[in-house]
């Protein structure tokens, strides 16, 4: 028998060492591994974590010594029943945390978007891959950025050609929790000079069991480029998920992310964008609408680095019964990044006694010739607006349901797909119970 | 050069006034600090056994801590062992009234422009002035005592009120609340002790007066203040110190204690020496500050206007802890050269419909970092508690910072929380309107910061506000970045 007492992260890395060792990528893989071990998850004292004790959550529902490598029980066809009804589009299919080229359905032209495994890629152009992965996540010093580095296979690798208007591209994670299991999902999107390119992004699951995912999403948007991100996180009181979001934006560049939360054990997304050019525009978005016990912290970072950029961000929540609800801005302008535009708004509506809302919009200004502006509320729906509407005969759940659903609205319009966007509308009035 | 930049340049090239130090003989405590220096202190205060224990309490638990790195201000490491924990005007017997008062500590508060005599007669309000943590004298006393106020030196109510300061001392603010409330609860020296009866209105304004003057010297006082039931006081602070090359710390902590129905108003006027233009010296204002709202209906408002200090870590906060209770706190806090400034509130919400309004100014200029750090809890009882903040940053010059950091945490539906933050700079289209109507620039940035604070200098008292606003001017006219 072996010793038992080694901590958590050190049988995370072993879990995964014997899956690794014949890769391409181990130079920037124990590099990563050796990070983390030192770092190790992030413990209740550490300020970026103050409010998700994501350490003790992680080693109270998870056994990393028992963690098997899950057998799918997802058939191609399961899947791509589950897909968009929308044919002009390209649907990525992740099967625990692994990207399937061969259940995927690709329609874009290979002279428009390459659509890649990493390690596939990795074998003919290691040099390439090296420049951009972990490129952005490498000073963030974030466990799980490095965990998922160290861990990680089968990556995607979403590379848009220069000049080009892209099919939307849905990407879809299975996963498979018959006994508690771990994904480690990445993907590397490079958007060339003046290409447009809208990412659509959205979890199943077969089991019961707890499942984590710890996915990394790496966005590079050269000049004039423009990337759309929509995360759609709707999964069960089982799923447990850190998702990490890393971009950088070259001069001209726009990228707008969307980020709707709703059934969830915890998520913690951590939002990562810096202004690397003259400007920029950076749109972020977020919803999140949560009952039961859910926990969700929504951590951004936005980073002014040149002159003339513009960032806009707003998150919204509505929170209910025993749902805790952690938000985190922190907009970030360096001396060089004059004439800065920021704004930031963090608005919540909390409609239980159990409920529990923490928020933290942060400044740190160093330029100033600059615009930045931060606001947040906290409350509850207005009695007069109310008491107008039932007077007009409106009963109380559609009373509540029609103001929750115009508070949302504002960031639910924002979502470009219809057929998102509807999905999103049904499931805001789905828990409404309308 | 520009004009800007001619304008920067003489501005940041004025002196700081209150740079003077005066000799008058101290009677002294070796540097260093350890339990000896502790019954020392207590010693020479005569101090009764129980006060003596909880220091020695107080200084065991801080050699079990260790300095806090979280406030956004850097500074080099505090050789605590090279500052001089007791330092006093050596004066042969407790002077009974003004005029037994050593001539010399007198004309030093008369160039502070606080004459004593003058306050007593003209202005008619009380102070309590404080040298190198000694309590030098009090006016207005007897006047005072015959509504049954009590305003004197924490060392005479020690004296002659044990059961009031055994009741409420450490209450608010306990020995182990933080690293430097804990140094000052082992080694603090002197500071003023406050206590309002029953229904008594204060007719007059209390004010202390702080003055470092002896070379590494630590500046430890404490102030203690009780509000009984339906009763009212405004409590006014100003505080200088010479100039000097080294770093000097200031670790002070405020209590107050508001019973039922009760108001506090506490103003501060902090002048400390913020260092010469290039960052060296000046004082390290490392202060807790904190009142509770023990009753219901009772009300602290907290009023600072920071100019000095060449850092300064402080966060005056409320407990709201009576039923309908309200916390208020304002400030403007200026940075100039290499002042580092992280300062703001902690408004924590536990009784019901409890109100709490943060009005946060910040004005930033040449190398100086300048945050608010904030907390709004509303805890789960607290139904419909509100409360509103509001910071705003100015800056001037592009090596400047300005940050936030709120804190908002509700765990009660019923509650309102609203905040919202800004950062600018003075326009140029402002200056310009201004330029454009005869105002020269100078004066148009006066009246534009002006303008900027106003909300917060008008929450002043009177004698205060003027002090202020002149201090404002000094320490940012022309500064145009």
């Amino acid at each position: 028998m072996e010793v038992v007492d080694r901590n958590t992260e050190e049988f995370l890395i072993n879990h995964y060492s014997r899956l690794l060792e014949t890769d391409p990528l181990n130079g920037l893989r124990s590099a990563a591994r050796e990070s983390f071990l030192k770092l190790g998850f992030p413990a209740k004292k550490q300020e970026a974590y103050k409010y998700t004790p994501i350490k003790r959550v992680i080693e109270k529902n998870f056994d990393f010594a028992e963690l098997s490598v899950p057998v799918t029980s997802w058939t191609k066809e399961a899947c791509q029943q589950k897909f968009y009804a929308n044919s002009e589009a390209n649907h990525l299919v992740f099967i625990n945390g692994l990207y399937n080229q061969e259940f995927s359905v690709i329609k874009s032209p290979s002279s428009d978007l390459v659509i890649e495994t990493i390690d596939n890629r990795s074998y003919e152009n290691v040099a390439d891959l090296k420049k951009y992965l972990g490129a952005l996540t490498k000073d963030k010093q974030d466990a799980f950025a490095l965990l998922n580095l160290a861990t990680f296979s089968q990556g995607l690798f979403l590379h848009s050609l220069k000049n080009k208007d892209n099919l939307p591209t849905y990407i879809y994670h299975f996963n498979d929790a018959a006994s508690s299991a771990i994904s480690t999902p990445r993907v590397l999107t490079l958007v060339e000079t003046g290409s447009r390119l809208r990412v659509y992004e959205k979890t199943f699951r077969n089991g019961e069991a707890n499942h984590l995912t710890n996915s990394i999403v790496e966005a590079d948007v050269k000049s004039n480029g423009e990337l759309r991100w929509t995360k759609l996180q709707n999964q069960t009181m089982a799923d447990y998920a850190i998702e990490g979001f890393y971009g950088i934006q070259e001069r001209d560049s726009r990228i707008y992310t969307n980020t709707f939360s709703f059934k969830t054990a915890l998520t913690r997304n951590n939002l990562y964008l810096s202004l690397d050019g003259e400007n920029c525009e950076t749109h972020m978005h977020g919803l999140y609408h949560l009952n039961q016990t859910s926990h969700v912290d929504n951590y951004t970072s936005v980073d002014h680095t040149e002159p003339n950029s513009f960032s806009n961000e707003l998150y919204k929540g509505i929170v209910d019964e025993k749902a805790h609800a952690v938000f985190n801005g922190k907009i970030y302008v360096r001396p060089q990044a004059q004439k800065t535009n920021a704004f930031q708004s963090n608005n919540n509506i909390i409609l239980s006694d159990d409920a529990k809302v923490n928020t933290k919009p942060q400044l740190e200004i160093w330029a100033d010739d600059v615009k930045c502006s931060h606001g947040c509320t906290t409350g509850q729906l207005d009695e007069e607006a109310i008491f107008y509407l039932r007077s007009r005969g409106i009963s109380k759940t559609n009373t509540k349901a029609l103001m929750l659903n115009a508070f949302a609205a504002e960031t639910v319009q924002e979502v470009q797909d219809d057929l998102i966007r509807e999905e999103v509308e049904n499931l805001i009035l789905n828990k409404l119970g309308v | 050069m520009s004009k800007d930049d001619q304008i920067l340049e003489e501005f940041t090239s004025k002196e700081y006034e209150h740079g003077w130090s005066v000799d008058f003989e101290a009677d002294e405590a070796p540097l260093g600090i350890n339990e000896d220096i502790i019954r020392f202190i207590s010693a020479k205060k005569e101090e009764p056994e129980w006060l003596l224990e909880w220091r020695l309490k107080a200084y065991k638990r801080w050699t079990e801590m260790t300095e806090p790195t979280w406030p956004n201000v850097k500074y080099p490491a505090i050789d605590y062992q090279g500052i001089r924990y007791y330092s006093a005007p050596k004066q042969k017997k407790k002077p009974k009234n003004l005029d037994e008062v050593d001539p010399e500590l007198l004309k030093t508060f008369e160039r502070l422009g606080i004459s004593l005599q003058e306050q007593k007669r003209l202005t008619g309000v009380a102070v309590d002035a404080v040298i190198d943590s000694v309590s030098v004298a009090t006016t207005f006393k007897e006047t005072l005592s015959e509504l049954g106020i009590i305003f004197c030196s924490f060392s005479e109510a020690v004296q002659e009120h044990p059961e009031l300061v055994k009741k409420y001392l450490g209450s608010v603010v306990p020995y182990n609340d933080n690293y430097f409330a804990a140094l000052n609860s082992a080694v603090f020296s002197d500071g003023s002790f406050c206590y309002i009866p029953k229904g008594v209105r204060c007719p007059m304004e209390l004010s202390t007066y702080f003055r470092i003057n002896a070379a590494n010297t630590g500046q430890f006082e404490r102030t203690l203040i009780v509000a009984e039931d339906s009763s009212y006081v405004s409590y006014l602070e100003g505080c200088t110190a010479p100039q000097r090359d080294e770093n000097q710390l200031h670790a002070a902590v405020v209590e107050i204690f508001a019973a039922k129905d009760a108001e506090v108003k506490y103003s501060t006027v902090q002048n400390w020496y913020p260092g010469d233009k290039n960052g060296k010296g000046g004082i390290y204002n490392f202060v807790t500050k904190r009142g509770i709202c023990d009753g219901e209906n009772s009300k602290i408002s907290w009023t600072q206007v920071e100019t000095g200090s060449a850092v300064t870590w402080k966060y005056p906060s409320c407990i709201l802890k009576g039923d309908n209770s309200s916390g208020e706190f304002y400030s403007v806090a200026v940075t100039n050269n290499y002042q580092q400034a992280d300062t703001g509130t902690k408004m924590i919400h536990i009784g019901k419909n409890t109100k709490s309004r943060i009005v946060s100014k910040g004005i930033s200029a040449g190398k100086s970092q300048n945050s608010y750090r904030g907390q709004v809890h509303i805890l789960k009882r607290a139904e419909n508690a509100r409360n509103f903040s509001q910071c705003d940053s100015l800056l001037m010059g592009d090596k400047c910072g300005a940050h936030t950091f709120p804190y908002i945490d509700v765990e009660n539906n019923s509650a309102q929380v609203e905040h919202e933050a800004t950062t600018s700079k003075i326009g140029e289209d402002q200056i310009f309107y201004c330029q454009q109507r005869g105002i020269d620039e100078e004066s148009a940035v006066a009246l534009i910061v002006n303008g900027f604070a106003k909300e917060v200098m008008n929450k002043l008292p009177m004698e205060f506000a003027v002090e202020a606003q002149k201090l404002l001017a000094l320490t940012l006219e022309g500064s145009v970045g």
